[in-house]
């Protein structure tokens, strides 16, 4: 997979793990999840559905024997909910439990320059405030850094 | 230094359990060379490690212990309980020291003064006292050395779970073998399928431990407190080497020292009543592990006064939890079963043993926590004997896969009393009621309460036909209520996982799993269920029974089961003695008479019958035939699979049950359906069988 090796490259370039990003695509969106937590990237999963799970929740799947628990990024960000966006598992590891961040596609790895960031606008809608840790400006798109433990506060 | 704390600690914690084993083999064989020198020895080697790693109170207590050992050792200190004293007491403190380091990582303060001294004072006497008996043992014979490894438990979980999952993977090889027609492609899967069986019980046994770890400390505990009660206490242990998950020991290990300290409090008297009893003054405990299929048996009994069944009907009276006339109606055994009632003691005077009425309710949840089960038996005047039935491992537990609003969900099979599938026929002995909008159901000659799943878990509702066909009767605590689901689908042994910390707020599941197809369940937690529904302690009205009698039961015997699966019920079962023989016919013989089907046999024709309500002729490959017969005419009764033989499963039949069905029978821990042959044989021959002996007894 092409985007393992990018993170593994990528990881050499940067100093701390941390500051290295995967970008993601939601809705037309560019967004970044930190390249340190995330553990695999997989096609579509036959899910179980929890019933009476928090919204965005849709369900669990296994995976080598550990149960991953699945949270549809476009709803957790109340994004609009399109039946033929394709999916991509993101599999992060978070607190000793294994969840699977599902968007629409995944674009690259990137190391972050922290002279591109800049804080999140005031105007942006206040869940997203929330769950995004600032904006990234990249040469050719604006990217918002997601904050992991803040989209599996939903318990 | 802190790199080496964590192994020190086990290894002394092993150390004193090793000294505290060989101290009481001590009591029963004071002059045991090996024994004394194995002491010395381990707390040698504790001083030893206390120095190197500047542990100076500790090593302080070792070295004035292992001078004193040494003369014993010799054999110029005598062994006798006396003498010994200053050595339990320097093993407690030592062990205090231990469990300080564990907490906070360094020696708590303390003055160890005075068993020092008395270690001390030991020594010189013994050194005046008695001349030395002989030369020192110098040579013992080297031991073989440890063939064991220490293993962090964080890696054999792992390997746990990556067996599970390669077992997983290799039920679903085989289902792909079993399609294809390469032999070579089977005979691999064969061999791969074997070797992943042997790795998964050698797993499991990674896991296993002695019980005896767990009652290392239960000898001297005992003599203690017959010390303080002044009994005279025998203590007899049997079966220490009975293996089990160590997981489970540690949950039964308080349960354990509760239940043998209320024997030595409660149960044996003192030598003077025990005297007057005209027994002998030392009063029997005796405590006895050993293994039975899947399950550990712990039996610990006493030869004392037994349970009062005078005290405990006053005390029931007392509280509340009965009326007289309740009383007179329940059995000698029901009476005793009130001390698992919360709150209950009968002990006249609180000691600080036992007796504050926390106990052995808070046991026996812990027991059925666990999955097992506990046992009374009680004779006054002669003792009482409890015993424990516990699972092997918690890693399985035995689970009925339901399916509701078109998911599947795991309930686990402990606290299921009783399976029914609803019909609209009048002979039925469930219906399901409304009240004001509530549903109850009425079974037989009471009314519960009943949770329809769907609607719990807001599981949109699918076809009307075919909903909720099934309730699972249900037994938490002392409240019985149903649970209404749309099938039975199966029943699996399942490893219960822990929920997702984002899931935990979800107190109907009590956590999740992976099933044999790789697929993720969410398992149902009883309680919470009948939580989610409001079926709560207080939701029960007032003048409603709560402490619900067994339900009404015609027989339980035992007899041996041939268990399969047909049609769309769970787990199907029937009487060996009523199978003439079990077949394995080609499809291609099965022939028809119009629509049914039957199979030349022997020269003469033998119907077959389907098990399942859409049965449709195979179009090829094997049909699994139970062969009936009621003396002249044989019948084929057409199942899915034979599944296993049960030499002897516990056949439960309730006074009235659905037709064409006998009973239900616990299976190892599963209930299975048991099929009624004479129904099936009224069936093929209509008017032929009226006298057969195979027709229900008492319908």
């Amino acid at each position: 997979m092409t985007v393992m090796e990018n993170l593994a490259e990528a990881s050499l370039v940067a100093e701390q793990e941390d500051d290295v990003f995967l970008i993601v695509t939601l809705a037309g969106q560019a967004c970044g999840l930190p390249v340190m937590l995330v553990r695999h990237l997989l096609g579509p999963q036959v899910i179980t559905p929890i019933p009476l799970a928090p919204s965005g929740v849709v369900g669990g799947f296994n995976l080598g024997g550990r149960i991953v628990t699945a949270i549809d990024l476009r709803r957790r960000l109340s994004l609009p909910i399109a039946d033929d966006a394709s999916v991509i598992n993101v599999i992060v590891e978070y607190a000793g439990a294994l969840y699977s961040l599902i968007v629409d596609q995944v674009q690259e790895v990137q190391p972050l320059q922290v002279s591109k960031t800049y804080p999140i606008p005031p105007r942006l809608d206040p869940l997203w405030q929330d769950l995004a840790r600032n904006i990234y400006r990249s040469d050719d798109q604006m990217i918002v850094m997601l904050d992991v433990e803040r989209l599996l506060c939903i318990g | 230094m802190d790199d080496l704390l964590p192994d020190f600690l086990l290894e002394t914690h092993e150390g004193l359990s090793l000294v505290e084993k060989a101290l009481s083999r001590l009591q029963d064989a004071p002059d045991d060379a090996p024994t004394r020198a194995e002491i010395f020895r381990q707390v040698h080697n504790i001083k030893g490690a206390c120095g190197f790693l500047g542990l100076p109170r500790l090593e302080k207590l070792a070295h004035a212990a292992e001078s004193m050992l040494g003369l014993c050792r010799d054999g110029s200190l005598a062994v006798t309980p006396q003498s010994m004293a200053p050595l339990v007491a320097a093993m407690d403190a030592m062990r205090q020291i231990v469990l300080g380091l564990e907490q906070h990582g360094q020696e708590p303060a303390g003055d160890d003064g005075v068993v020092i001294a008395a270690l001390e004072a030991a020594s010189v006497a013994a050194s005046h006292a008695l001349p030395k008996l002989g030369a020192p043992e110098k040579d013992r014979p080297a031991l073989a050395p440890l063939r064991t490894l220490r293993v962090p438990v964080d890696v054999l979980e792992d390997l746990l779970r990556l067996m599970s999952e390669l077992a997983r993977s290799r039920n679903q090889l085989i289902q792909l073998a079993r399609a294809s027609s390469d032999s070579q492609i089977s005979a691999a899967v064969q061999r791969l399928s074997q070797i992943t069986s042997e790795l998964q019980a050698g797993v499991m046994k990674t896991r296993l431990q002695p019980i005896g770890t767990a009652w290392a400390t239960i000898p001297r505990q005992l003599r203690d407190l017959a010390h303080q009660l002044g009994k005279k206490i025998n203590l007899k242990i049997r079966g220490a080497d009975t293996e089990l998950d160590r997981q489970v020991l540690e949950l039964i290990r308080d349960p354990l020292m509760h239940m043998l300290r209320n024997s030595a409090d409660h149960g044996l008297e003192t030598p003077a009543e025990r005297r007057a009893a005209g027994k002998p003054e030392v009063g029997q405990i005796r405590l006895n592990a050993y293994h039975q299929a899947q399950y550990i048996i712990i039996e610990i009994s006493d030869d004392g006064r037994g349970l009062p069944l005078k005290e405990i009907r006053a005390k029931v009276q007392a509280q509340g939890l009965a009326t007289q006339a309740e009383l007179a109606r329940m059995s000698e055994d029901d009476v005793r079963g009130f001390i698992f009632q919360p709150g209950f003691s009968t002990a006249q005077q609180i000691t600080p043993v036992s007796g504050r009425g926390i106990g052995m309710d808070v046991v026996k949840a812990n027991i059925e926590r666990m999955g097992g089960t506990i046992d009374l038996r009680s004779e006054e005047g002669r003792g009482t004997s409890f015993t424990l039935k516990i699972p092997l491992t918690l890693a399985m537990i035995s689970a009925l896969i339901v399916q509701a609003g078109g998911e599947r969900f795991a309930l686990p099979q402990i606290g299921v009393v009783e399976l029914i599938r609803l019909d609209d026929s009048h002979e039925s002995v469930a219906r399901l009621e409304r009240i004001k909008g509530t549903l109850m159901l009425r079974l037989r000659d009471r009314v519960l309460p009943v949770v329809s799943l769907s609607t719990l878990l807001r599981l949109g509702v699918a076809l009307a036909e075919c909903l909720e066909r099934y309730v699972i009767v249900t037994q938490v605590g002392t409240h019985r209520f149903c649970i209404l689901v749309d099938r039975i689908l199966d029943v699996e042994n399942i490893t219960v996982k822990p929920l997702a910390p984002i899931l935990r707020h979800i107190t109907i599941f009590g956590g999740n799993t992976i099933l044999d197809d790789g697929s993720v369940i969410m398992i149902l937690d009883p309680h919470g269920l009948g939580r989610g529904a409001g079926i709560a302690p207080e939701a029960f009205a007032e003048d409603e029974e709560i402490i619900e009698a067994p339900p009404a039961i015609n027989a339980v015997t035992k007899t041996p089961l041939l268990l399969f699966r047909a049609g769309d019920e769970a787990l199907q079962a029937v009487p060996l003695g009523q199978v003439m023989r079990l077949e394995d016919i080609a499809v291609e013989r099965i022939e028809f008479a119009g629509a049914a089907p039957f199979v030349a046999h022997r020269g003469q024709s033998m119907p077959l019958l389907p098990m399942g309500a859409h049965w449709q002729a195979p179009k090829s490959g094997r049909q699994a035939v139970l062969v009936l017969s009621d003396g002249d005419h044989p019948l084929g009764l057409m199942v899915d699979e034979v599944l296993d033989v049960l030499d002897d499963a516990v056949l439960i039949q309730p006074e009235a049950s659905r037709p064409a069905y006998l009973g239900s029978a616990e299976v190892a821990g599963r209930v299975a359906q048991v099929i009624d042959t004479g129904y099936w044989l009224s069936r093929a021959y209509p008017d032929g069988i009226a006298g057969s002996p195979f027709c229900r007894q008492g319908a």
